[in-house]
């Protein structure tokens, strides 16, 4: 039967039912033809998966298998151009002789396109995909791209990325979308990280030294991630050794003496692996205003240690356990009174967390494989201000907080073009510390489900939900739907629409706090009403604003978002990205009044208020003119605004007064209508060095409400910035790199609000990977 | 032609009646036609709000006269002079709780400029249980930034903000617009330390109506 290798299994296309029907009809007899088969590697030689192999201008066409392996049987004897791409790699383009009866075999190795990623990403499904094949927006940040950037922490990695901006604020945090950082999930391995700070999460807590890459998501991602994926999902994926055994060595030394010390250990003895990491970092810290008693960022250590290991129990089961720790210590000065004659105090904060994953992996074979995994996770502070004078205790506070969560997770592919997932857990969380004098806890239970079909090689279609029950607050339904269109090979077009949410934290939950100076009260939505009635019965509430009949549970923050994206991938050497986002949020949570006290103070709980909405463009092009230079630029457009409405006094036209309701969306604070970013790399091959600049720039922005009014009025405006990032490396033996940079070229500060930008910094990097 | 020379006659007959009509229609309607403005628009600087009090003091007030444009001695708090008094952020009325005098006072969320006529009704009074101009952060007249807004810590007056005064004998009415809170007016600069060395020091800019109407432009 003269048919050629098509994948025709895969799709439904009449057309290759065609083109089958033509090849049968137009073939010669059996016997005469001859066949080509051949392998695909990359530069390492590891197999590449899903090249498209092609012979003569698509007359035959072959996709490589997992070995990276493709077979032609059946070619008219002749000389053909014979055509390897796979996205990530430079085309391959060779001429091929066939004659009857030879079967040549062919080895191919694919080069890297340097700085591109190609790669499979785990963040959008939960299952290993191309992230090509996906129709999430994900864009992903690769170990090289870190590496030549010369960055030890995920907050400088992020700083890089188009449509991202840090913030400090108790912490460096991460602003998605316009959202702040409240609103995006950070992840490591899948598993979340706790611990934040007024809503942030200290990104300077994470170092990226045994990052294989990290995963991003933009828009809501609680389908498959539950709370606080509203804004998105940070994903960082650790790396784990290829080789029997790795040992690699890292270290910097920057300006305000910032060392950052760092090594790998990976060994694998007869399929047991095992990878540690551990890290050392510290600075001086640094004060951007002259003369001030306290540092802008105080000096500080901290260490971190990372293991994992694995290792297959029998054929169908591998077990794997993930453990990380991590430990800082910060020292500050800071004062009472006036600054001319003040009262001086030393800080000393301790900040801690670890983390214990294990899990089983199973595969039943017939394409159903299951995970069942524990992640056991513990946060803690301890501040404690000494005064200098005399020793004594001045203030300490602490915070621990726990999180246990048990998940099982089912995959079955039913056929090549339907994947299902479904998975289950329960998660504990439980909090001691002065503010909380409940020790509250909370549990709550998710279930979730997806399914995946490919109707075709140019359709992919995601449905998927997740319910989230919860012992405080209304349980969440966030539904997700993503499809991807491949109109051709050089343009793909795709659209989803989901929900997110974020659960009301402890602090709006739980809080019980007293200001102890001015006497106002702050108490959590779960415990307002039984406080203030201890308050009622003690004769301290003077009047009621809002019955407390009326007082409801807060509920969860939710969103529903668009988004619409188009790839372009004109030529072999040029991509270019868009996509569209409009993110619709409501029952925002925030304090107002709700009785007073005696003492003419009020008290305060949380109450779902605010809506606000954000949308957008962002554009990412990457361009690589020459096989040396690699040029980037990243582009968004903001528009965040939140609803203000009430009503106020006005006057009638004979001078009497009348009340007013208004409503409208006003652009909101710190948030540049316009960022950018451009990028280039250039890598002289011949003598091993490569060299890159960067440059971020960040527009007008909203930063003082001067007259109080919520929202940003013209006078209200702050210039826009760009901070220019350089640096070159010069690699020996292909094992060792020395890096030199400087980070923030034209030393940009602004004390006020960008306290996480300390000014021109210089750095001397180097790596040895000594196995 | 009989006609056309009634209607010569009617004609000036009708202009007149209308000219004594639309007078007559002004006359009873708008007192200032009559009564001359005497609108007096002032700026009142570093007016002191008990600036030197420690946290837990008892508020001391600064009296205000608006009609005479000067501060009225502690003496005569118990009199109808005086019309707005000032302790740290808390204005007083001459009304109700706070004084004799039947002062009290509308707080419009309309510019000053456009507050061209005080409404006749509607005023508030100093009572236990709320002053005429509220006391709190956002409630009243000021927006204090605590931490979440730079300047931290700072007190500013609400823009667009209105506060219309009955004085304190009644007869007269006023709009007032606060500039600030701090000695001087200072410009308020993001990287600005608060609260500053001196704050407590009213600055604000009012047009009074001496007249005895509500006419405030």
């Amino acid at each position: 039967m003269p048919i050629i290798a098509l994948k025709i299994e895969k799709g439904f296309n009449p057309l290759y039912l065609l083109i089958i029907v033509f090849l049968v009809c137009t073939q010669p007899a059996f016997g005469q033809n001859g066949a080509i088969s051949g392998n695909v590697i990359d530069k390492t030689g590891n197999p590449v998966a899903n090249a498209h192999v092609i012979i003569g201008d698509n007359k035959y066409v072959d996709v490589t298998n997992t070995q990276g392996a493709f077979v032609f049987t059946n070619i008219e004897p002749g000389t053909y151009q014979l055509k390897v791409s796979s996205i990530g790699y430079h085309t391959y383009e060779q001429e091929v002789e066939t004659s009857s009866g030879t079967t040549p075999t062919l080895t191919i190795q694919l080069e890297s396109r340097r700085y591109e990623s190609p790669t499979v990403v785990v963040t959008a499904t939960r299952t290993r995909r191309d992230i090509e094949d996906t129709p999430e927006p994900v864009t992903v940040i690769k170990k090289e791209e870190i590496r030549n950037a010369g960055s030890t922490r995920l907050s400088e990695v992020l700083a890089e990325q188009t449509g991202l901006t840090l913030t400090s604020d108790h912490g460096t945090g991460v602003q998605v979308q316009g959202f702040t950082s409240d609103y995006t999930k950070i992840l490591i391995d899948g598993q979340p990280l706790i611990g934040r700070t007024a809503g942030t999460l200290n990104l300077d807590r994470i170092s990226v030294g045994n990052v294989k890459q990290v995963e991003m998501i933009k828009g809501p991602s609680s389908a498959l991630w539950g709370s606080d994926a509203l804004a998105g999902v940070i994903n960082i994926i650790t790396e784990e050794g290829d080789r029997p055994f790795e040992l690699g060595v890292n270290s910097r030394y920057g300006s305000n003496q910032t060392v950052d010390l760092g090594v790998n250990v990976s060994a694998n003895f007869n399929g047991w692996e095992n990878n540690l990491f551990l890290n050392r970092n510290s600075s001086e810290g640094y004060s951007l205003v002259p003369n001030a008693i306290s540092q802008t960022v105080p000096s500080y250590y901290n260490y971190t240690a990372s293991y994992q290991t694995s290792a297959q129990l029998s054929s169908a089961v591998e077990f794997e356990f993930k453990g990380r720790y991590y430990h800082e210590r910060q020292s500050s000065t800071d004062y009472l009174g006036d600054t001319n004659n003040p009262t001086m105090l030393d800080g000393n904060a301790l900040q801690e967390d670890y983390s214990l994953a294990p899990s089983l992996q199973f595969n039943f074979g017939s394409g159903i494989n299951a995970e069942i995994n524990h992640y056991f996770s513990r946060y803690r502070t301890d501040t404690k201000f000494h005064y200098r004078q005399g020793d004594s205790l001045y203030d300490h506070s602490k915070f621990d907080q726990r999180f246990n969560k048990l998940e099982i997770r089912l995959n079955k592919a039913w056929s090549s073009s339907h994947i299902s997932t479904a998975g289950s857990g329960y998660i504990n969380e439980q909090l001691v510390g002065e503010r909380y004098p409940s020790d509250p806890t909370f549990n709550s239970y998710f279930v979730y489900g997806q399914h995946e079909w490919m109707p075709s090689r140019k359709w992919d279609i995601i449905a998927g939900f997740r319910y989230d029950g919860h012992s405080e607050y209304q349980s969440q339904l966030s539904p997700k739907i993503s499809a991807q269109y491949k109109i051709s090979e050089w343009l793909h077009v795709r659209g989803s629409a989901g929900g997110g949410f974020k659960a009301p934290d402890f602090r709006q939950l739980f809080l019980d706090f007293t200001n102890p100076t001015v006497g106002y009260s702050v108490f959590g939505s779960s415990n307002a009403v039984q406080r203030i009635r201890e308050l009622q019965e003690r004769g301290q509430i003077n009047q009621i604003l809002i019955p407390l009949s009326q007082l409801q549970e807060i509920e969860a923050e939710q969103s529903w978002a668009y988004n619409a994206g188009l790839n372009l991938f004109p030529t072999d050497n040029l991509e270019l990205r868009f996509n569209f986002f409009h993110n619709d949020v409501n029952n925002l949570i925030e304090t107002a009044p709700v009785a007073t006290k005696n003492n003419g103070q009020s008290i305060f709980t949380y109450f779902n208020l605010e809506e606000v909405y954000t949308r957008g463009i962002e554009t990412q092009l990457r361009w690589q003119p020459l096989e040396q230079l690699e040029l980037s630029a990243g582009y968004q457009l903001l528009d965040a605004r939140r609803k203000i409405a009430g009503t106020r006094t006005v006057q009638d036209g004979d001078g009497e007064v009348i009340e007013e309701t208004y409503s409208y969306y006003k652009p909101m604070f710190n948030r540049s209508k316009h960022t950018a970013n451009i990028k280039a790399y250039y890598f002289w091959e011949q003598a091993d060095i490569d060299a890159n600049i960067r440059g971020n720039w960040y527009g007008k922005y909203g930063r003082v409400d001067t007259n109080g009014n919520g929202f940003v009025n013209s006078g209200e405006y702050q210039d826009g910035y760009t901070i220019w990032d350089a640096a070159v490396a010069k690699t020996f033996r292909e094992q060792y790199t020395l890096r030199v940079g400087i980070d923030n070229m034209f030393d940009f500060t602004r004390p006020s609000g960008l306290s996480y930008l300390p000014g021109r910094i210089f750095y001397v990097q180097l790596s040895l990977q000594l196995y | 032609m009989q006609n056309f020379k009634i209607n010569l006659l009617i004609l000036p007959l009708i202009a007149a009646s209308v000219i004594l009509f639309v007078s007559a229609c002004s006359d009873s309607s708008t007192g200032p036609g009559e009564v001359e403005s005497q609108l007096e628009v002032r700026t009142a600087a570093d007016i002191p709000a008990n600036p030197d009090a420690e946290r837990g003091d008892p508020a001391d007030y600064t009296f205000y006269d608006l009609q005479n444009g000067e501060i009225v001695a502690d003496t005569d708090s118990a009199t109808s002079t005086w019309d707005i008094a000032f302790s740290s952020t808390t204005i007083l009325t001459n009304s109700g709780t706070s004084g004799p005098g039947e002062g009290g006072a509308i707080i419009l969320d309309v510019p000053f400029e456009e507050v061209t006529l005080a409404p006749s009704e509607g005023y508030n009074t100093d009572r236990e249980s709320a002053l005429a101009i509220p006391t709190g952060d956002e409630n009243g007249w000021y927006n204090y930034t605590s931490t979440d807004q730079n300047p931290n810590h700072a007190i500013l007056p609400i823009e667009n903000k209105t506060i219309v005064i009955r004085t304190g004998d009644g007869e007269h009415y006023a709009k007032v617009r606060i500039l600030s809170y701090y000695k001087g007016n200072p410009e308020i600069t993001s990287d600005m330390q608060f609260p500053p060395q001196d704050d407590r020091y009213y600055t604000f800019e009012y047009a009074i109506q001496l007249n005895g109407t509500r006419e405030l432009n």
